[in-house]
């Protein structure tokens, strides 16, 4: 039996905000085989990092999971004492950040944020320590890497920065990868290029990865499933080249069709989904992307749709999918 | 960093220099001649009005102020701070008399009560929003509202006439020096400096650190696994003394004139009783001498507190 | 001890809640709003009005004259036509304390006021014509921080004479710098932004607009400030007297009253002479500080947590 890596089970999360409950996280459900890449896609505000934050017990004070699982490696995560969670953080289960000039401490040298996790984890003490950061640094493909690893972050281009995020990240062979808008901070062209590292290391490593990110462009040449988050829960997923190509929830159609072309006349207007994320301060009656469907089945005013499988690998949470039919052209942009 | 090195001690010159000329020209307000200043009442009173006048013009008291001033600065850099009307001794050497009290006091004062803040601020930090952050965090705010001298006598009520415990007037006891009585005796007085220095220190302390807390740096070290007490200190402690170190050099003045205070209270042969004494008596040159001192520590620990900071963070050492 | 806090940066140290941002943010004087919100700094706020009503009604509310000696009441404790006792020489404490306000008060609005004017003056002048005009007064600036407040005050009183004018300047001169390092920090930040750039291109001088500028962006910064220097200049005050090197009778000082208890028999057992103006300093500067804490977060409410 293949037991999924990661297994996240109807996942609540709540923020005690002075305004009252937030609930960011509304019966989420997805899940990471070994080996594979998942693509988490949502706008700001959808809860995609907040779910990164709870796998890891990193949520901050003010939320909290009021329910739901977090199964990783067959264990489950939610409510697991601090001094279990410490020893899969940075080992088993890595994450890195968007923007690596603030995720990076600093007043610390590179190599000493990497030996520290070395050291916490018992992989590397000392000198073996400082050799393999060293090597890391190499394999992540930043010259110069036994000078660079006596230097600070802010000594360190962006790109640079996030490729020794990487290598941070990986310094102690995780199995599973959360990769929390990776690229957002960094130029298109370093984008491209951390994307092709991400790609690499998972390559020789067998290494599953959390690919959570906005952009769709990111999604489509890096991920192998793709899930589609809206007001804190999924609304669709499925293989990435079929979602792409046949989207089913009026929402991933939207935001595919928002990707602006090339190949588009010059004077057309882009194309925007009307309306705006709901406010989860309050409760959602029936499915919370009504008010900006352009096709809403009656139903959709009283129940909230759950997730229902479509095609084979391929679940929508809708009243009224699309139901594209094969076509050869791909609507949407490309990478 | 070297060049960073050399700019401040060039400013720190200016400012010194500029001390020295405010100094001076405060000097020259004081009613009576500088010749009194210089000499001393005593042996003034004694000259007839054309030794007086052959004296003036040999230390050059009749020329114009700037070159008066030149004199004054020569003097005083070569050592002679003239001499003090109140007791007649060189005024280099009532300061150096006093120098070491007050330094021992403020030393001691400054560390404790930075150990003190430093620890109180993280702790409230650390718990913040609970009972104990509200307790931590309400105390400096009282604290800093009471003047050192109401502390002082406190301070003095509690310990030494209530329960007996701890001595009140100078160093040492008649006939023991030994470093125990010494402690002993400076226990009070440098407790209260102690709490003067930490108190607003604790507030500064608490606000970086909660600052620090939450960053986005704190959380990526946290998902690496490391143990708490490795986050707290190694990463967020680290960066939050960075402010801190800056806001230690510019409360030192206020320390300093804290130590007067308690000096005066306690018996406290140091700098501050010297000041009061020479103001007492409208010692000119002495309390000039003490000034000028103090400027010269002041400006001396302000620009090691600089380079400290400059070692500290990374981020400024390549300036 | 003092604490003149020249970064007027919003400290969470405060017990009390600020309001919430939604409801206080409404209304015709959003700052306003905040800061009757701020428990303490209403409280301040009270025990400060408390305190400048007895210090302006003093004649009113003594009893006695404060100077009056009464030789008959020796060292009296509170009772018998003496509100607080008497001290020893027979002067009534309630009234030199309420007169004693006048004093406090008088020291710490003046000294304050000055000190605003000399600072915001300096900084100016030092924002506009930076270079060298500048950096000359910025380094008198940092000269003048360099020496401690209360030393520099004792040498220029004892050189000045101890009279309620003089102590007031001298507080002044040696307060100052605060004031002009914000000043000249707002000067400075503001000519920097690209809206002045704009202006000028269509013709409007520079200094006009920063000028039109400035003034708004630095009343409540400068507010902070003062409200601080006002604690800071009454318990310089009350120390200088506590010396007595400050003001000498007649003229009635809370430093001078605590005074007395350096003898040991006045600390212990006759604490009606030393600790009524002990408190009442205490309450004046604390009530002082909590106003301008109040001040500040009402300024910048989002620099609290």
């Amino acid at each position: 039996m293949n037991t999924p890596l990661l297994e996240v089970e109807d996942l609540h999360v709540e923020f005690h905000a002075r305004q009252g409950r937030v609930r960011a996280v509304r019966g989420l459900s997805y899940q990471v085989d070994r080996g594979e890449s998942l693509g988490l896609v949502g706008e700001s505000g959808s809860g995609k990092s907040v779910s990164a934050l709870a796998i890891l017990g990193l949520l901050p004070r003010a939320a909290s999971v009021t329910a739901g699982r977090i199964r990783f490696q067959g264990r489950d995560l939610v409510g697991l004492p601090e001094r279990q969670l410490r020893a899969i953080r940075g080992r088993s289960l890595a994450l890195i950040f968007q923007d690596p000039l603030s995720s990076l401490n600093p007043v610390l040298t590179i190599g000493r944020q990497i030996t520290e996790q070395l050291r916490a984890h018992r992989i590397a003490t000392g000198r073996a320590a400082r050799d393999r950061a060293v090597e890391l640094l190499e394999r992540v493909g930043i010259p110069d890497a036994s000078r660079r690893v006596g230097q600070y972050p802010h000594q360190l281009s962006g790109g640079m920065r996030q490729r020794a995020m990487v290598a941070m990240a990986l310094s102690c062979g995780p199995s599973l990868l959360i990769a929390d808008e990776p690229t957002t901070a960094l130029d298109v062209t370093i984008q491209a290029q951390v994307l092709e590292l991400l790609a690499e290391m998972r390559a020789t490593t067998e290494m599953s990865m959390l690919l959570i990110t906005h952009d769709l462009g990111v999604v489509a040449g890096s991920t192998d499933r793709l899930a589609v988050m809206y007001a804190g829960r999924i609304v669709e997923d499925g293989a990435t080249a079929e979602v792409l190509a046949r989207p089913e929830h009026p929402y991933t159609a939207g935001l595919l069709e928002s990707v602006p072309r090339l190949d588009a006349p010059r004077d057309a207007a882009l194309h925007t989904i009307p309306g705006a994320p709901p406010d989860l301060r309050t409760e959602l009656p029936g499915c919370p992307f009504r008010p900006r469907c352009p096709h809403p089945a009656p139903q959709a005013q009283l129940q909230e749709p759950a997730l229902r499988e479509l095609r084979a690998g391929h679940r929508v949470a809708c009243w009224s999918p699309r139901l594209t039919p094969l076509q050869d052209t791909t609507p949407g942009g490309n990478p | 960093m070297w060049n960073y090195v050399l700019r401040r001690l060039l400013i720190g010159t200016v400012v010194l220099w500029m001390v020295s000329v405010i100094v001076y020209l405060g000097l020259s307000l004081a009613p009576g001649d500088e010749l009194t200043v210089r000499l001393s009442p005593e042996v003034v009173a004694q000259l007839t009005p054309d030794q007086i006048a052959e004296k003036r013009h040999a230390l050059g008291l009749d020329r114009p102020l700037p070159l008066r001033y030149v004199t004054w600065l020569k003097s005083t850099l070569s050592g002679d701070l003239g001499t003090s009307s109140s007791d007649g001794l060189p005024v280099a050497e009532d300061i150096r008399a006093h120098l070491g009290p007050t330094a021992m006091l403020v030393g001691a004062a400054l560390v404790v009560g930075t150990a003190l803040a430093l620890a109180v601020g993280v702790a409230a930090a650390v718990r913040s929003g609970t009972a104990v952050d509200y307790l931590l965090g309400s105390a400096p705010i009282l604290l800093v509202g009471i003047p050192g001298f109401v502390l002082s006598l406190a301070a003095i009520y509690l310990f030494s006439v209530q329960f007996g415990l701890l001595p009140t007037n100078g160093m040492h006891t008649l006939g023991d020096e030994s470093f125990g009585d010494l402690l002993l005796h400076m226990a009070l007085p440098g407790s209260v400096l102690a709490i003067g220095v930490a108190a607003p220190l604790i507030r500064y302390t608490r606000a970086s650190m909660l600052d620090v807390l939450s960053s986005e740096y704190i959380v990526t070290a946290r998902a690496k696994g490391l143990r708490p007490s490795r986050v707290l200190w190694s990463h967020a402690f680290r960066n939050a003394l960075l402010p801190i170190i800056t806001v230690i050099g510019l409360t030192l003045p206020e320390m300093v004139a804290g130590a007067v205070i308690v000096e005066q209270v306690f018996g406290w042969p140091g700098m501050g009783q010297l000041a009061v004494r020479a103001a007492g008596n409208r010692d000119v040159s002495l309390m000039m001498g003490i000034v000028i001192v103090i400027a010269v520590s002041v400006v001396v620990t302000n620009l090691l507190a600089d380079l400290a900071y400059v070692r500290a963070d990374p981020r400024v050492r390549l300036v | 001890m003092s604490d003149l806090d020249p970064t007027p940066r919003a400290v969470p140290g405060d017990p009390a809640e600020p309001a919430p941002a939604t409801a206080a943010d409404a209304g015709r004087y959003p700052a306003l709003r905040r800061f009757a919100a701020h428990r303490l700094a209403v409280l301040g706020a009270g025990i400060l009005a408390v305190v400048i009503l007895l210090a302006l009604l003093a004649p009113l509310v003594a009893t006695h004259a404060p100077n009056d000696v009464d030789l008959g009441a020796v060292n009296h404790k509170p009772g018998g036509g003496h509100l607080l006792g008497a001290d020893n020489v027979g002067r009534d404490i309630w009234a030199r304390l309420v007169f004693g306000a006048r004093t406090s008060l008088i020291v710490g609005l003046g000294a304050v006021a000055i000190s605003l004017l000399i600072g915001i003056t300096v900084g100016m002048l030092a924002g506009f014509y930076g270079r060298w005009t500048g950096a000359l007064l910025m380094r008198v600036t940092d000269a003048v921080m360099s020496v401690p407040p209360l030393v520099m005050v004792i040498v220029f009183v004892a050189i000045a004479g101890p009279s309620l004018g003089s102590v007031t300047v001298v507080i002044a001169l040696t307060t100052w710098p605060a004031a002009a390092r914000l000043v000249r920090g707002q000067v400075l930040a503001l000519r920097e932004r690209e809206f002045i750039t704009a202006a000028e291109v269509i013709g409007v001088p520079r200094r006009g607009i920063v000028l039109r500028h400035l003034l708004p962006n630095l009343l409540g910064p400068l507010s902070v400030v003062g409200t601080f220097g006002v604690a800071n200049a009454i318990l310089v005050e009350a120390g200088l007297s506590f010396l007595g090197l400050g003001v000498r009778p007649p003229t009635s000082s809370w430093g001078q009253m605590v005074n007395a208890a350096q003898s040991p028999v006045v600390l212990m057992s006759r604490p009606w002479i030393w600790v009524p103006a002990s408190v009442a300093i205490v309450l004046t500067v604390l009530a002082v500080n909590f106003v301008g804490d109040g001040l500040r977060d009402a300024m910048d409410p989002k620099g609290s947590r």
